[in-house]
C-alpha cells in the first residue's frame, strides 16, 4: 500500500467515526427535555462533513485499491463471506448515510421552531439520527472485520 | 415557515429516493450483468456509478419539489410523515441490500 | 515518540477518563442525593463529569481503532487481535455507548444506568490491562453480567431506601 493509499485509509476510517460520533451525539442531544440547539447544528454539520469525507477517501480506496489487493485475500480465506457479505452490504448501505445526514442538518438548523413545537416532528428525526447511528455503527463493527480479514494469511 | 418546511420536506423525498434507487440498482447490478457494465463503463466502477445516480436522484428530486412547490403545505407535519416514511425506508432498503447479499453468498 | 505509544497513551487516558469520570459521577450523585435532591450547583458538577467521561470514550474509541489500523497497517494477523478478551471487551464499550440512549430515551431508569455505566467502565478497563487472560467469551460476560445484577441490585435495595428515606 502506497503513502497516498494509506493516508486516504486513516482519513476514511477517523472522519467516518468522527460521523458516526456525531450522529450519536445528535441523538443524545435530541433525546434530552431541554433541546441545545447550538450543540445539535454543530454535530448535525460534522456529520454531514465527515461523512461526505468518509465517502471520498473510503471511495478512492476502495476503487484504486482494494478490489485489487484485499478482495482477493479475503476471498481465498477461510472466511469469503467476510467480503461477499460484510464488504458488499457495506459499500451499500454506506451510500444511504450522506442523504441522511443531510435532512438531519437540514432540519435541525431550519426548522428550530417547528422541532420545538411538534413532537411528532421531534420523534421521527430522533428515529432518523438512530437510523444513521445504528447503520453507522454496523458499517464501523463490518469495517474492524474487513479490516481482521484483510491480514490473514492464505494457504 | 409553510415555504421552508415544504423545501425541506422536497429533500426529504430526495433522500428516500436516493436511498430506493441505491438498494434497486444494488440488487438489479448484481442480478443483470449489462447494467453494472453499463455503470461501470460510465463511471469507471459500479459503486461509484450508484454512488452518482443517487446524489441525481436526490438533487432531482429535491430541487424539483422546491422549485414546483405548492405554496399552500401542510408544515411540520408533513415533514414529520416525510422523515417517518424515510425512517422506514431506510431501514426496509438496509435489510433488503443485507438479505440480498447472504442469499446470494449461500445460492 | 511512536505511533503504537501514542495510541496506547490516548487510549489509556480515554480509559481514565471515563473510568475514573464513572467513579466521580457516582460518588458525587451519592453526596448530591444525601439530601434527596440534587442542586443546580451539584447537577452542573455532574454535567461537567458527563462531558469528561463522554470524552474519555470518543477518545479511546478514536486511539483504539487508530491501534486497529496500525496492526492492519503492520501484517499482525488477526487471531492475535480477535481474542476472546477483545471481543468481550467490545460488547463491552458497545454497552457503554447505549447506555445513555436507553436512559436518556427512559428505557431503562438512572438507577440501573449509574451501575451499570461504572461496572461497564472498570471491566473494559481490566480487560484491557488484563491481556494474559485466559478465559472464553461466555466466561467474560457471564462475570460481568454477575457484576452488572450485583451492582444494580445494591443500588435499588440497599442505597435507593435510605436515600428516600
Amino acid at each position: 500500500m502506497n503513502p497516498a493509499l494509506k493516508i486516504n485509509l486513516i482519513v476514511h476510517i477517523v472522519v467516518g467515526l468522527i460521523a458516526v460520533a456525531a450522529f450519536y451525539a445528535v441523538l443524545v442531544n435530541l433525546l434530552k427535555s431541554r433541546l441545545n440547539f447550538f450543540s445539535l447544528r454543530f454535530f448535525s454539520l460534522a456529520g454531514v462533513i465527515g461523512i461526505f469525507l468518509s465517502w471520498f477517501t473510503g471511495g478512492y480506496y476502495y476503487a484504486v485499491y482494494y478490489g485489487q489487493a484485499v478482495k482477493p485475500i479475503i476471498k481465498k480465506s477461510g472466511y469469503p463471506w467476510i467480503h461477499d457479505v460484510l464488504m458488499e452490504a457495506k459499500e451499500h448501505v454506506f451510500l444511504f448515510l450522506p442523504f441522511l445526514a443531510i435532512v438531519l442538518a437540514l432540519a435541525i438548523w431550519f426548522l428550530e421552531s417547528e422541532i420545538l413545537a411538534d413532537e411528532k416532528l421531534k420523534r421521527y428525526l430522533i428515529l432518523t439520527a438512530g437510523a444513521a447511528f445504528v447503520l453507522g455503527l454496523f458499517i464501523v463493527l463490518m469495517g474492524m472485520a474487513i479490516s481482521g480479514a484483510a491480514n490473514i494469511k492464505s494457504g | 415557515m409553510n415555504k421552508k418546511t415544504t423545501i425541506i420536506k422536497a429533500f426529504i423525498r430526495g433522500a428516500v429516493a436516493a436511498v430506493l434507487t441505491i438498494t434497486l440498482l444494488t440488487v438489479a447490478a448484481d442480478l443483470y450483468g449489462p447494467l453494472k457494465d453499463l455503470l461501470k463503463q460510465l463511471f469507471s466502477h459500479h459503486w461509484i456509478g450508484k454512488g452518482a445516480a443517487a446524489i441525481f436522484v436526490f438533487l432531482a428530486v429535491g430541487f424539483g419539489g422546491w422549485i414546483f412547490r405548492r405554496e399552500a403545505g401542510d408544515g411540520s407535519a408533513g415533514v414529520a410523515r416525510g422523515l417517518k416514511i424515510l425512517f422506514w425506508s431506510t431501514i426496509f432498503s438496509a435489510i433488503v441490500v443485507f438479505g440480498f447479499f447472504v442469499w446470494e453468498f449461500l445460492r | 515518540m511512536d505511533w503504537h505509544s501514542f495510541l496506547v497513551i490516548s487510549h489509556v487516558i480515554g480509559a481514565v477518563f471515563g473510568a475514573g469520570g464513572a467513579t466521580m459521577a457516582e460518588v458525587f450523585s451519592i453526596k448530591a442525593l444525601k439530601d434527596g435532591v440534587i442542586n443546580e450547583t451539584e447537577n452542573d458538577f455532574l454535567k461537567t463529569i458527563y462531558f469528561f467521561i463522554r470524552l474519555g470514550l470518543f477518545i479511546l474509541i478514536l486511539s483504539g481503532f487508530g491501534l486497529l489500523l496500525l496492526y492492519r497497517m503492520e501484517g499482525v494477523a488477526p487471531e492475535t487481535i480477535y481474542t476472546d478478551n477483545f471481543i468481550a471487551k467490545l460488547l463491552i464499550v458497545l454497552v457503554i455507548i447505549f447506555n445513555p440512549l436507553l436512559v436518556q430515551a427512559k428505557i431503562i431508569s438512572y438507577s440501573v444506568s449509574s451501575p451499570l455505566s461504572l461496572v461497564s467502565w472498570y471491566a473494559a478497563l481490566i480487560l484491557g490491562a488484563w491481556r494474559t487472560l485466559d478465559a472464553s467469551f461466555f466466561s467474560i460476560v457471564g462475570v460481568y453480567l454477575a457484576a452488572v445484577l450485583i451492582a444494580v441490585f445494591a443500588v435499588k435495595y440497599f442505597y435507593e431506601p435510605r436515600v428516600k428515606n
